[in-house]
This record gives structure tokens, C-alpha cells and sequence, in this order.
């Protein structure tokens, strides 16, 4: 699986995660937005055949708007209560992510989400990537992937694994 | 009729965001019990009328599969119908699980999906139900 494929492997499941979890409809942009707006990153770790991080980084706004939407209550701005919901997502994307890239046959340790205050440097390198997303109201939603190893190298290993 | 469901996930937003699904999907609700791992789950089924058990995998103090085989050693709590809502995604676990007895859906999920699958656990016809509803 190429690096592309793999991005829009991530971008499917970005869009229907956000779509059934928190009915907001998001589009995969073609470049890294820079994001000027006070955001909440959350990041989850995993370890198993790969060892890895992904995180998602959204707007202050943007995630109450997700954590109402998610909770089914019209106001929840209280931080803790916006930190847990954008944690949740990021540990259901991560979950559908994995088997999708590495194999349904692979088990994977997904550990608890937590917040991050200050991103690292995910760069579109060899050992991960970043996908930005924009939602109908022009907010802007990243989610990045890094992994231990280089992708190419995991993805293989990935696909010899794999008996889908 | 309406039913009596147990949550039993450590995530008190997840354990929100089912109880909204569950309110979205129709489904006729009795009380809703919660527990935030299997250790309270069961503590919660020993006194309560449940219909329903939907559990996540993946909690503290002792986890939805340990719940699962604590359930079938019971006799009063063999048979009650679980759903597992998890974000795994390994087919041999999924698989695993399944052996066991339960249902296995993966989160995110629509309130329709969520609705076809209790009725189908529950073998509940759902245009019957609706029937009923009116």
C-alpha cells in the first residue's frame, strides 16, 4: 500500500467517523491547513506488530460543536467534558485505522487518549503523515499519523501479514 | 414493551453518546443501568432486571470478555443477550468473541444500525414493534 493509498484509506475513515459519531461532514483537503484559531490536540498510542501514535488536533469551537453533537447536549463548552469526547473519537479513529492499514488479522494495544498541549513536529516524513480536513463551516481538522518504523516498510509487512 | 439495558463501558462520554443512539434509534427504553467496568456490570445485574447487556472490551478492573465468562458460568445470567460495541479491529478477537455467544458491532455506529442489531439479539421484529408503538 502506497503512502496516497494509506491517506486516503485514513480519509475515508476520518469522514464517516465524524459523520456518524458527532453528524458533521468533513472534507479532505489537499494540504496541511495552518491553523490560526486555539485548538485541543488529543493523541493516542499503540503498540502491537507496529508501534505508533495518532492525534487529532481541532479548533476550541469547533470540538464543543463535536461534543455537543456527540453527547446529544446543547452546551458543552465545559473543557473537561469537550476533552473527553475529542479523546473518545481519537481512540475510535485509531481503532478503525489500524486494521485498515496493517491488517484485520493483527492485534493491536490501543492505550488510553490524552491530551497534548504542544503538537510535535508530525511532518509529512517517511514514518507518518498528516491529513487536514475542513467541515462545512470553513473550521479546520487535523489528524496525524506517526509510526515507529517507516511506513513503506510497516505497510508491507502489513500486507504479508494480512489474510483479508 | 421496553427494555431494560445495562452500559457497561469505562468512557461515561461513550456511555452518553449509546444512551443518545439509543434514544435516536426508537427503541422502546426501560431503565438504563450503567457500569463503567465488568466488576460493577455484574454487581448491577445481580440486582436488577436487564434485557440487554452492551459492553465495551477494553476497561479497568476487569474487562468485557472477563464479564462475558462470569455471565455464562451464572445460571441467572447465562442467557441474557450481549452486544459487544468496541473499537477493535483484530477479526481473531472479534471472531473470539463471538464463539461466545455475542454480538459484535463497531463503533462509530448509526442509530438504525444500532436499532437492527438489538432487535435481531432480541429477536424482535421491527415492523411489529412499531405496530406496538402506535
Amino acid at each position: 500500500m502506497s503512502k496516497e493509498q494509506m491517506i486516503s484509506k485514513v480519509s475515508d475513515i476520518v469522514t464517516d467517523t465524524f459523520e456518524k459519531l458527532a453528524f458533521l461532514f468533513l472534507v479532505p483537503l489537499d494540504q496541511i491547513c495552518v491553523e490560526e484559531e486555539e485548538s485541543i490536540s488529543v493523541r493516542v498510542l499503540f503498540e502491537g506488530p507496529h508501534k505508533g501514535s495518532m492525534t487529532l488536533k481541532v479548533p476550541i469551537l469547533k470540538a464543543q460543536e463535536i461534543a455537543q453533537n456527540m453527547l446529544g447536549i446543547d452546551d458543552a463548552t465545559e473543557e473537561s467534558v469537550v476533552e473527553d469526547a475529542l479523546k473518545e473519537c481519537i481512540n475510535i479513529l485509531c481503532g478503525n485505522v489500524l486494521p485498515e492499514l496493517f491488517g484485520k488479522r493483527e492485534i493491536f494495544k490501543i492505550g488510553r487518549p490524552f491530551r497534548i498541549d504542544l503538537e510535535e513536529g508530525v511532518d509529512n516524513s517517511e514514518r507518518g503523515f498528516k491529513v487536514s480536513f475542513e467541515s462545512e463551516d470553513g473550521y479546520c481538522l487535523t489528524v496525524s499519523l506517526l509510526l515507529g518504523s517507516s511506513l513503506e516498510e510497516a505497510s508491507k509487512e502489513g500486507e504479508a501479514g494480512s489474510n483479508d | 414493551m421496553s427494555f431494560n439495558i445495562l452500559l457497561v463501558d469505562d468512557s461515561a462520554v461513550m456511555r452518553e453518546i449509546i444512551k443518545k443512539t439509543l434514544r435516536l434509534s426508537g427503541i422502546p427504553l426501560g431503565e438504563l443501568l450503567e457500569g463503567a467496568n465488568g466488576k460493577e456490570g455484574l454487581e448491577l445485574l445481580n440486582n436488577n432486571w436487564v434485557d440487554l447487556v452492551i459492553a465495551d472490551i477494553n476497561m479497568p478492573v476487569m474487562d468485557g470478555e472477563e464479564m462475558l465468562d462470569a455471565m455464562k458460568k451464572d445460571e441467572n445470567l447465562k442467557d441474557i443477550p450481549v452486544l459487544v460495541v468496541s473499537t477493535e479491529g483484530s477479526e481473531s478477537r472479534i471472531e473470539r468473541l463471538k464463539a461466545k455467544g455475542v454480538r459484535f458491532l463497531r463503533k462509530p455506529f448509526s442509530p438504525e444500525k444500532l436499532r437492527d442489531e438489538i432487535y435481531d439479539l432480541l429477536g424482535v421484529n421491527y415492523h411489529e414493534q412499531r405496530a406496538d408503538d402506535f
